[in-house]
């Protein structure tokens, strides 16, 4: 299943690779290094803290604006000489088949994080992969459950093909997408 | 018809036929096309298949028969000549016969699948077969299955669009280098070799049982 | 900001399709859409499984649509259990004035909009002008043809009639920037430039492509991220929903959900979905504070038990117009409708009446070729029903023609009066023809010869 969502995204114009739990920071950090990050935008998510990733975010000289942040929207979005910023996102799903994220809102993660960023990185825990969009959908909307508030299936970045019907990234959400799937150990 | 005798099969030409009705209820008459269709329904009455050598007027009778004649007295009669009546090609694909090609038969033809005969009839293959078998060779054009722009009345109420598609379906015919285009539908290809024509492409037609031995 | 052409000005339908296929820049675009629009549909059959997917979606719809009244229901309720506040719009300007009632409501100033066909079809941003509210369209396309004053010209893909150099001249007006006419630096500009006014916008206007009862959750598909922006930063969003677009349960939003793009734009996957269910939560720091949902009948529910129901099914997909070859020639801004194409041709008639004149006129402009029915991914008979509304078109042209009608009918009925007509037309192309060909006819026969060669016998001369 991870191998299938993975090469699926590849479809989807986006990257994507596997590591251990224990390497997933410094994965991520190499990551908005390479993009030329100087700010990441990271959900207050326990899972993120016990990987390591905030801190290892502040050792490399990179800003941390932690969701939720008080800070307002024309900065958020990257107005007024903001820095160049990578979203940081945690699905509460994926489809193999489609390479899709299924991104959900709540307190500690937005419902427009990973699109008000230049770049979006997914930390995505292996064991959230299902086979297809109705499985994913099923899990997600199973009854009983209250689901997020919202919920959006990311397939890829943003793009645009109104110029000339070429398509052209980087329209109003993510230029770039890199998903950092976590292989799922006893202690998670 | 002589065609069809040549190949052995007794042909009758009920003389009370006029026409299947199509041009008014595509135009949006279907009462008066009702009235027409009535005298063909009393025309080919009886049990023997019915050829027509045009796949519109054939798609007319198999199709839009049903509609036209649903919850009318009629409805009966229009399902049973519908059930029995095949475009020409169809005919002779479905029944095994081979004709030959006609005397004057150009070498090489391309072959224009117009509207009805494609998508309400369903028919690619039968007249393919045919031309195959009477030994002309085949060049087939692009976009082959896409309108030529005729569709009746519409050739006058939107005689700009219907030149446009008109054009494109010529300079294709043209720029395989066959010999000739062939279709199973008279008016398709009066608008496409008229078109043509106009725009200086020059294009020799048939209709496609003008291609067999007869 | 202007706010567009009305659709009801300007020159006659058959003058703007002249215009139309007269204007070669337009047509070589349409032509690379159309182009590209079959690969991708080719793509879906043989490596996805389109064709299979096909029946299901029909099966699907149609169930909706017969439960309709029920599935709504159970949407508005959900819909409100989830803290979301439901309007049901008797027709298009009770939708109108309910966004305009709640602008000045909320003394909004700005309100930022995603596409929306349903809010096309109800003339939103004219009556939020009128009421001194400004509007923005935030898709690349709509925003383009916002600045130019143009409508839309297709239901996916609104912009596809222009090219960049065009688009960059207008930039350069627009903001006095010297912006080169490269893709990625006009895509850079209008994403800067957007971004102001979704973090300035008190109103957030989206579509919405499918209800999905079960949950009241309200999907919003798109492929640039604008609609995500409208509908999670401003503090009121408003979605505007067709009564038809709403599905039973997630097992049928899957399938359509799927099929979707496949239909539109040949892909197995659009960027994003965004699946709605409700407005912000306690603790939330994005998502509206107020979430409405429009549910406009415009004449919808009428249709159900009628022999145009299966209008109903559609879920706007736009491939009826990538696969019409009269659409291919002249694009969706000469049929002067929110609802261009095939099916546009068909849904403009039965939601404005058989006498309206888009309504009247749009059935005509088409040769029946049937490309669109085998097109649709939820298998409406658009042939079928355009045969169908012409019989119950009825305008003065219309019922001067079933006079004419009518004349032929009395004729052709009659196998002596067949023969005669025939011999005579026969007859007296070969007196008019010379060479055996006839170039210029009189009257109405004339439009025949505006065109084409005329032959007087078959097979013509050689």
């Amino acid at each position: 299943m991870i191998d299938a969502f993975t090469g699926a995204l590849a479809r989807r114009r986006a990257t994507g690779q596997v590591v251990d739990a224990d390497e997933c920071a410094a994965t991520c950090v190499a990551q908005m290094t390479a993009w030329g990050a100087r700010r990441a935008l990271v959900p207050d998510d326990a899972w993120l803290a016990r990987l390591g990733l905030p801190h290892a975010i502040r050792a490399a000289g990179i800003e941390i604006v932690t969701w939720p942040s008080d800070r307002g929207w024309r900065e958020l979005l990257g107005l007024d000489d903001a820095p160049p910023t990578c979203a940081v996102t945690v699905p509460i799903g994926a489809v193999a088949e489609r390479g899709t994220l299924l991104v959900g809102s709540s307190p500690t993660h937005g419902r427009s994080l990973d699109a008000v960023g230049w770049w979006h990185l997914a930390v995505l825990r292996a064991d959230l992969i299902s086979a297809t969009l109705a499985d994913a959908l099923g899990l997600a909307y199973a009854p009983g459950m209250a689901p997020p508030s919202a919920i959006s299936l990311v397939s890829g970045p943003s793009r645009t093909s109104d110029v000339e019907k070429v398509t052209t990234y980087g329209a109003h959400g993510a230029l770039e997408e890199h998903v950092v799937v976590v292989r799922s150990s006893p202690s998670d | 018809m002589r065609v069809l005798e040549k190949l052995g099969v007794t042909v009758t030409v009920p003389k009370a036929q006029t026409c299947c009705g199509q041009p008014g209820w595509s135009a949006g008459h279907p009462d008066q096309a009702r009235t027409v269709a009535r005298q063909a329904l009393k025309a080919f009455a009886g049990t023997d298949p019915v050829v027509v050598p045009s796949g519109s007027c054939a798609a007319m009778i198999t199709h839009g028969y049903i509609d036209l004649f649903a919850g009318e007295p009629e409805e009966d009669a229009a399902r049973d000549l519908a059930a029995r009546t095949f475009e020409l090609t169809q005919f002779i694909h479905r029944n095994g016969l081979t004709p030959a090609a006609a005397q004057d038969a150009p070498a090489s033809v391309t072959y224009h699948d117009s509207c009805h005969m494609l998508r309400l009839l369903g028919e690619r293959d039968s007249p393919r077969a045919v031309i195959a078998s009477a030994g002309v060779e085949l060049v087939e054009m692009a976009d082959t299955d896409v309108c030529c722009g005729f569709g009746g009345a519409f050739s006058i109420t939107f005689p700009e669009v219907s030149g446009a598609l008109g054009e494109q379906k010529a300079r294709s015919a043209a720029d395989t280098e066959a010999e000739e285009l062939v279709a199973c539908d008279l008016s398709c290809l009066m608008h496409i070799v008229g078109r043509g024509r106009r725009l200086g492409v020059a294009i020799r037609a048939r209709h496609i049982a003008d291609l067999l031995d007869a | 900001m202007r706010t567009g052409v009305s659709y009801d000005e300007g020159p006659p339908l058959r003058a703007r399709t002249a215009a139309a296929v007269a204007d070669a820049q337009l047509r070589a675009n349409l032509q690379a859409t159309a182009a590209s629009w079959t690969a991708g549909r080719e793509k879906m059959r043989d490596e996805f499984g389109f064709d299979q997917m096909r029946d299901r979606a029909r099966e699907i719809r149609r169930g909706n649509i017969r439960q309709l009244p029920e599935l709504l229901d159970r949407l508005e309720e959900r819909v409100r259990a989830n803290g979301g506040i439901v309007y049901r719009a008797s027709d298009r300007d009770a939708a109108a004035k309910y966004v305009v009632d709640l602008a000045r409501a909320r003394g909004a100033k700005l309100v930022a909009k995603s596409k929306s066909m349903a809010t096309e079809e109800i003339k939103l941003n004219e009556a939020l002008g009128d009421a001194g509210v400004r509007v923005v369209e935030t898709d690349l396309g709509e925003w383009i043809l916002q600045l130019l004053g143009q409508r839309p010209s297709h239901i996916i893909a609104p912009a596809v009639h222009l090219n960049r150099t065009e688009i960059a001249e207008l930039f350069r007006a627009e903001s006095g920037e010297d912006i080169p006419d490269e893709r990625e630096a006009l895509v850079a500009y209008a994403r800067r430039r957007l971004r102001q006014d979704f973090a300035a916008a008190e109103i957030g206007v989206s579509g919405v492509n499918l209800g999905v009862a079960d949950t009241g959750t309200l999907c919003v598909m798109e492929n640039e991220g604008n609609a995500r922006l409208v509908t999670a930063l401003p503090r009121v969003h408003v979605a505007m929903m067709g009564a038809e677009r709403v599905v039973a349960d997630w097992d049928e939003a899957a399938h359509i959900l799927q099929l979707l793009p496949m239909a539109a734009i040949g892909d197995d996957a659009s960027t994003y979905v965004n699946l709605i269910t409700g407005p912000r939560r306690e603790g939330e720091t994005d998502g509206p504070e107020e979430l409405h949902l429009v549910i406009l009948d415009g004449g919808r529910m009428a249709l159900r038990g009628t022999e145009f129901e299966e209008a109903l099914s559609c879920i706007r997909c736009g491939a009826c117009l990538y696969s019409c070859p009269m659409w291919r020639t002249v694009g969706g801004q000469a049929y002067g409708s929110p609802y261009s194409g095939p099916i546009g041709a068909v849904i403009t008639p039965l939601l404005e009446g058989m006498s309206s004149p888009r309504g009247s006129e749009l059935p005509f402009l088409s040769s029946l070729c049937g490309a669109c029915h085998d097109a649709c991914p939820v298998g409406i008979p658009l042939h079928d029903l355009l045969v169908r509304i012409r019989g119950a078109v009825s305008t003065p042209v219309h019922r001067r023609a079933r006079i004419g009608a009518r004349m032929w009918a009395a004729a052709w009925r009659r196998p002596w009066a067949y023969r005669v007509g025939v011999a005579l037309t026969r007859g007296g192309l070969r007196l008019v023809g010379r060479k055996g060909w006839i170039r210029r006819l009189p009257g109405p026969a004339g439009r025949w010869t505006s065109q084409r060669d005329l032959p007087t016998r078959w097979p013509p001369p050689r």
